[in-house]
């Protein structure tokens, strides 16, 4: 089947879906007003993958911004996600957030409650992040 | 001859970063949205504070293009389309967003007791309100998520007013002011 590489813009995110490594990554920021639009072809793209998936799928949400209509499909990935781990497939999902950044933390705390998943969440240090930039 | 520097004090004393009044569309508001973004970074704001006032921001623009736009009442709609306003400025160390637009009489009963309701949960309160609403089998294909105004209220943390005020026989002018 065929990957998903969409390039990020100011207001939809990067994204990158590989069938073949299981490797699938959301970043940047996601304030769409239409999140329908942008994320139907995303659900759409997993259904078919989890025909089929690798042995081990990990899904890695790196986000800015987002917006609360995004955060329902966000939701709704996870969701596909969950159905896969429910039929013994390894997924697991990672969750960044800059160490400042309690609101993007809560967020991932809040889709942890809902969804029976491994998520990692895991703390960016900004001041490591701009070394590696400059 | 024009008074430059009645205005130019004006904009000075009242500190304020933006304002907009008028119809909203998805560019502009990621316009205004990209603007303040550089606009935030002159002021050195830390990247948790930067990042509150912008998705405060976007959740405050898109509800009002939501209701200014997606509700189409048959009466003086061109009136309703140009309501949005919003100012956003710094006092005394803190980020004010002060916004607005005015809603259709038939939508403002559910509004008022949905913010009224909202402003009186906790934080325990809210976080299972949000799960509980985020959580639905159908996803919108159109609009927001209806979750805008308890994450402008949980990301303020409660710094937030709302007010409405009687236009005519058809709106009312439904505003919030927030402080981060």
């Amino acid at each position: 089947m065929d990957n998903i590489e969409i390039s990020g813009t100011s207001k939809t995110p990067d994204v990158k879906f590989d069938a073949s490594t299981g490797m699938l990554e959301i970043s940047g920021r996601s304030i769409p007003e239409n999140s329908y639009q942008f994320y139907e072809p995303l659900l759409s793209w997993l259904d078919n993958y989890s025909a089929n998936p690798q042995e081990l799928t990990v899904l890695t949400f790196k986000l800015d911004y987002f917006n609360t209509s995004s955060s329902m499909y966000i939701l709704g990935i996870l969701k596909k996600l969950e159905k896969l781990f429910l039929t013994e497939h390894k997924a697991e999902v990672k969750w960044y957030y800059d160490a400042d950044d309690e609101d993007m933390l809560q967020t991932g705390e809040d889709l942890k409650q809902i969804v029976k998943l491994p998520i990692d969440m895991i703390e960016i240090d900004q001041e490591e992040e701009e070394e590696i930039s400059d | 001859m024009l008074d430059v520097e009645k205005y130019y004090d004006f904009i000075k004393s009242e500190n304020v970063i933006l304002s907009h009044r008028g119809s909203l569309d998805g560019d502009l508001i990621d316009g205004i949205i990209q603007l303040v973004d550089k606009r935030l970074d002159k002021y050195k704001t830390r990247t948790r504070i930067k990042k509150k006032v912008i998705n405060i921001l976007v959740e405050c623009l898109q509800n009002s293009f939501n209701y200014t736009r997606k509700y189409q009442p048959e009466k003086n709609y061109e009136y309703l389309i140009e309501s949005p306003f919003l100012i956003l400025m710094k006092e005394e160390g803190n980020f004010i967003i002060f916004t607005g637009n005015y809603v259709a009489f038939d939508k403002v009963k559910l509004l008022k007791e949905k913010t009224k309701h909202l402003c009186t949960l906790s934080d325990e309160e809210l976080r299972v309100y949000y799960i509980k609403n985020l959580n639905k089998d159908e996803l919108p294909k159109e609009g927001g998520a209806g979750l805008g105004l308890v994450d402008i209220i949980r990301r303020s943390k409660h710094q937030v007013s709302f007010d409405f005020k009687e236009i005519d026989e058809n709106y009312w002018l439904f505003t919030s002011l927030i402080k981060i």
